[in-house]
């Protein structure tokens, strides 16, 4: 079916492409290839037309979307779709949240806008994108937009044979298998392509979050190899410094440069913060926020580190039917801050 | 030269000890996934993805199988009529689900699977007392399987601290942090020596 766009969007469209030939062979987008593959749709351009031609469900899928907004519930279009809304009514902002590059929004040509969004979603689950590898924007983990580690093979950690610490890991590691097979990957199908775009997405994001796994596991076990550190060492600040909320401490320990604290500032980028008397549950109604929120209660942890202190504490413990957390949850502030203490010890992690 | 990829941390980290052959088939397959995306060959990782999705299911079926298998030696032995037999197959059955909760933890089978465990313990742990035989758990204290042994001092720490704390502080030296047996021991060395002793009447 022809599609018409005007010269400045093509341009722009041409532009985005970050392809300095007139030729592009994308994801699901081809633009002037010549060649018409399945479950691709291809722009022709001509100085006087574009045709835009599929072949496939999948590409008549795109095309549906592209020329109707069909999003026929998948949310890889859906998340399109709202990208394509926000740009409409001209939220750029919102737009610029999902991750599209500004050239996107320019593009006035509707379809062929859509078919862009398509692109440059998938395209950012694409470990070959130079500019924007990592998560498609919009991704329902919330990890939309977070750039896909460049892959640092292991043989940094041949030397890191200590038995102790790999059967710790070994829970940690395992604990991200799971979640990593947790996509509901039975659902691939033989005959519909238009679903198999978003398995494929779908799969991309698994490979990547293989990809990260492996960074955190590494840079924890390099972590613990490096241990065990002070209390002091861990803290973001050797002040007792407390805050009214979680978001509070960290938007100060986020804002770089600020006096207060140091972010991470033994485990480097990329941790999670953690909380020695836990924040959630009994324990938000029980102790204050200046007790929980605070640079003696919460330290930066590696990611695998804090899943691993997690998992324990998600544990049934006994018969008293009540995981460890839960079972914490009714002793006294001194006694919780003593068991995490005691944990980060048995872990190896503080003196 | 050698040509051989280096292992990746998690295959290392994984294969340190005993693992589930079907979940190490999962890493082989996320590893040829992710070679596959490398490459931008789509046909690939969907033709992987097929093979993930079954591996997923044998997973699973997996852990259903380990569940039932631990849900049946517990249930069987409560049917036991005999109250002294009774007692006999639940103390099997402690055992019994002991193992299993653990190498399914050691698996990867995931903390829902431990925790089904631990319920069921908790169901024998029941049983043992109205039936006037919870102190026979402690046969398992001499037991030579660290987990079977770690779990009866836990179990048993309430009615007789004193016998159980240096058994706990030995498996604790011995089980590394977030082990199956690991967790519990921790937690019941913190409990006995911070929390019972400031409450003597709270014994079982």
């Amino acid at each position: 079916m022809p599609d018409r766009a005007d010269t400045a969007a093509r341009k722009k469209f041409v532009l985005w492409s970050k392809s300095d030939k007139d030729t592009r062979e994308g994801t699901v987008l081809d633009i002037d290839t010549g060649v018409l593959r399945r479950g691709h749709v291809l722009v022709l351009r001509s100085p006087q037309a574009e045709l835009t031609l599929g072949l496939g469900a999948a590409s008549a899928a795109l095309m549906e979307f592209a020329q109707k907004g069909e999003t026929r519930d998948n949310s890889l279009f859906e998340a399109c779709d709202k990208a394509d809304q926000a740009i409409a009514r001209g939220d750029f902002e919102t737009a610029r949240k999902f991750g599209v590059p500004d050239v996107i929004s320019t593009i006035e040509n509707p379809a062929l806008r859509r078919l862009a969004l398509v692109e440059c979603f998938l395209a950012k689950a694409s470990p070959d994108d130079p500019l924007h590898p990592g998560y498609p924007a919009g991704a329902p983990d919330g990890r939309g937009g977070q750039y896909m580690p460049k892959d640092k093979s292991a043989d940094t950690v041949q030397e890191l044979r200590r038995l102790k610490a790999l059967r710790e890991f070994r829970a940690a590691a395992q604990a991200a298998m799971v979640v990593l097979v947790a996509a509901p990957l039975e659902v691939i199908p033989g005959v519909d392509v238009a679903v198999d775009v978003e398995t494929a997405l779908r799969l991309g994001r698994i490979a990547i979050e293989l990809g990260n796994d492996e960074k955190e596991i590494s840079e924890a076990m390099d972590f613990v190899k490096n241990g065990p550190y002070s209390l002091d060492e861990l803290r973001v600040s050797q002040d007792n410094v407390s805050f009214p909320s979680f978001d509070d401490f960290k938007k100060i320990s986020d804002d770089d440069g600020d006096a207060i604290v140091r972010r991470y500032p033994i485990t480097g980028s990329g941790n999670d913060y953690h909380h020695i008397v836990e924040q959630g549950g009994d324990n938000s109604n029980n102790f204050t926020p200046e007790q929980l929120q605070s640079t003696k209660n919460i330290i930066p942890l590696p990611g695998p580190i804090h899943d691993l202190v997690s998992a324990h504490y998600s544990s049934e413990y006994d018969a008293s039917g009540k995981t460890v957390r839960d079972w914490l949850s009714g002793q006294s502030f001194d006694q919780q801050y003593q068991y995490g203490m005691e944990t980060l010890h048995k872990l190896g992690i503080v003196k | 030269m050698s040509d051989q990829t280096p292992k990746s941390t998690i295959r290392q980290l994984l294969e340190s000890g005993p693992t589930d052959p079907v979940l190490m088939e999962k890493l082989t397959l996320l590893e040829e996934l992710r070679a596959a995306h490398m490459k931008g060959d789509q046909k690939t990782m969907l033709e992987i993805g097929k093979k993930l999705a079954a591996n997923e299911k044998a997973f699973e079926t997996a852990k259903k199988q380990r569940r039932t298998a631990i849900a049946k030696s517990v249930a069987d032995a409560k049917a036991v009529a005999d109250p002294d037999a009774r007692a006999e197959a639940l103390l099997s059955a402690f055992a019994f689900c002991v193992r299993e909760t653990c190498a399914a933890e050691r698996g990867g089978q995931g903390k829902d699977t431990y925790n089904f465990g631990i319920r069921q313990l908790r169901t024998v742990g029941d049983e043992l007392r109205a039936l006037g035989h919870f102190a026979a758990l402690a046969q398992f204290l001499d037991s030579p399987d660290i987990d079977v042994r770690g779990f009866a001092a836990v179990w048993l720490r309430n009615i007789m601290p004193d016998r159980v704390l240096p058994i706990l502080k030995e498996v604790n030296k011995i089980e590394s942090f977030g082990s199956p047996v690991g967790t519990q021991v921790f937690t019941a060395i913190f409990e006995l020596e911070n929390t019972q002793r400031k409450e003597p009447d709270a014994k079982n």
